[in-house]
């Protein structure tokens, strides 16, 4: 009797659960509802913590070692994230004047602005199954997911949870990240997937007569739409030409390190460029 | 209410764990031990507390929390014809459990997901998971109050 019971509680429970799944996976309501609660929980847990080592570290940093010689250090080093910033972009819109002097209809790149966020914490939990990093800020802070996350350095990775104050991001060396990208030189375009964490990445569908070089910056082309053409993203550390595929073997490395970033920029669309897409849409 | 803050500081300080342990459940042996002192309110809500927790830190669909924890639940009502379940022992086999769980859980639930995954990392943080849940365990067990095993027990 004892047994019959327990094989109904379990059929029941199965039955519930499976229905709960299937609806959050159609709806996600369940997951917004995870998003913004156990997110931000685990936000504000980590917040104090977060706030007392950085004044700490601080404080040390000012005032017990070289105090002049750190801000200045600090001043230069936020200055020369700027100017490297400028100049990736500055470089590409050099390289692009070029290109489309031969063009007659030029149409511009829809506008971004940039927003800066802390790294609260990277992977965590028993099911974490992305590499992702949890991010200071959230949809109140107009972060959507999609929302590209960058360095002055390149491409981080993108939002995939966002929470309300907090948000998830796959960073790009996950398995399940998929970015069009092409050569800052060549201008071949493939598909830049991640390998898994500390792992280097691959390019796939890169034509065997695709130029491409060693050393060279892939950017994205901005062709999926989610990421704005130009950003840097990866330099290609090998390229291998195989007699049984249509395709190059190219591998490159992220241009950001993963595990040591604490600071990284959102980029948003601008409103006025949403309201011009969604009126063309 | 003074229940409500230890267990309060237990899941900050859980949190803190999981964020230099990647992977691996610290608020798993905490749930073992309110079973075991079969407080039902009290895990009812760390059980929706936890599991809002661990999905909103995860990657995949809503889910596997539930299954994760009522593993813990079924593991214990197992254990219960079978051993003595307030021991080291069964601390350690449930460990062993949730250990050999945690990469088949993934994985059922990245295949659900249609993602793709990597069975190595999740072998490892089911070992760590093995090893760590005894311990964790033991020392809870250890610094639990005594005066609040009987403060409104359900």
């Amino acid at each position: 009797m004892k047994l019959k019971h327990t094989a109904i509680a379990l059929i029941l429970g199965l039955f519930i659960y499976l229905s709960f799944y299937s609806w959050n996976l159609r709806s996600g309501q369940l997951d917004r509802l995870a998003d913004y609660t156990g997110l931000e929980i685990v936000k504000w847990s980590l917040w104090p913590g977060e706030w007392v080592h950085d004044r700490s570290v601080d404080f040390l940093d000012r005032y017990v070692y070289l105090v002049g010689l750190k801000q200045t250090n600090d001043r230069l080093s936020s200055q020369n994230d700027l100017m490297r910033l400028e100049i990736m972009t500055l470089r590409e819109k050099a390289e692009e004047a070029g290109r489309l002097q031969a063009l007659l209809h030029f149409s511009p790149v829809e506008g971004w602005y940039v927003d800066g966020a802390r790294v609260i914490a990277h992977r965590m939990g028993p099911s974490a199954a992305l590499d992702s990093i949890i991010i200071s800020k959230g949809s109140v802070s107009g972060v959507l997911p999609d929302t590209p996350v960058l360095t002055p350095l390149g491409i981080v990775g993108r939002v995939v949870q966002p929470g309300l104050s907090a948000s998830k991001a796959m960073l790009i060396t996950d398995l399940n990240s998929r970015i069009s990208v092409r050569g800052q030189l060549h201008r071949s375009t493939g598909l830049l997937s991640g390998t898994g964490e500390g792992e280097i990445l691959n390019v796939k569908y890169m034509k065997l007569n695709a130029p491409v070089s060693e050393g060279e910056i892939l950017v994205t082309s901005g062709l999926a739409g989610l990421y704005p053409p130009g950003l840097p993203v990866a330099k290609v550390t090998s390229v291998e030409r195989s007699d049984i595929s249509l395709f190059l073997k190219v591998e490159a490395v992220p241009l950001v390190d993963m595990e040591n970033t604490e600071e990284i920029l959102l980029l948003h669309r601008n409103a006025t460029s949403n309201s011009t897409s969604a009126g063309v849409n | 209410m003074l229940s409500v803050a230890w267990w309060t500081v237990f899941t900050i300080a859980g949190i803190w764990a999981q964020r230099f342990v990647p992977g691996v459940d610290f608020l798993a042996p905490g749930l073992l031990l309110c079973i075991q002192l079969e407080r039902k309110t009290l895990f009812f809500w760390l059980l929706i507390v936890w599991s809002l927790i661990q999905e909103g830190l995860g990657g995949l669909p809503f889910g596997y929390s539930i299954l994760w924890y009522s593993s813990i639940v079924a593991l214990y009502r197992c254990g219960a014809m079978f051993f003595d379940v307030q021991s080291l022992m069964f601390a350690i086999l449930c460990g062993a459990g949730l250990g050999i769980l945690h990469p088949l859980l993934i994985g059922m639930m990245a295949v659900l997901a249609d993602m793709q995954w990597t069975a190595d990392r999740y072998f490892l943080e089911g070992v760590l998971q093995f090893l760590i849940f005894p311990l964790e365990w033991a020392f809870l067990k250890y610094i639990y109050p005594e005066r609040l095993k009987h403060e409104f027990s359900a």
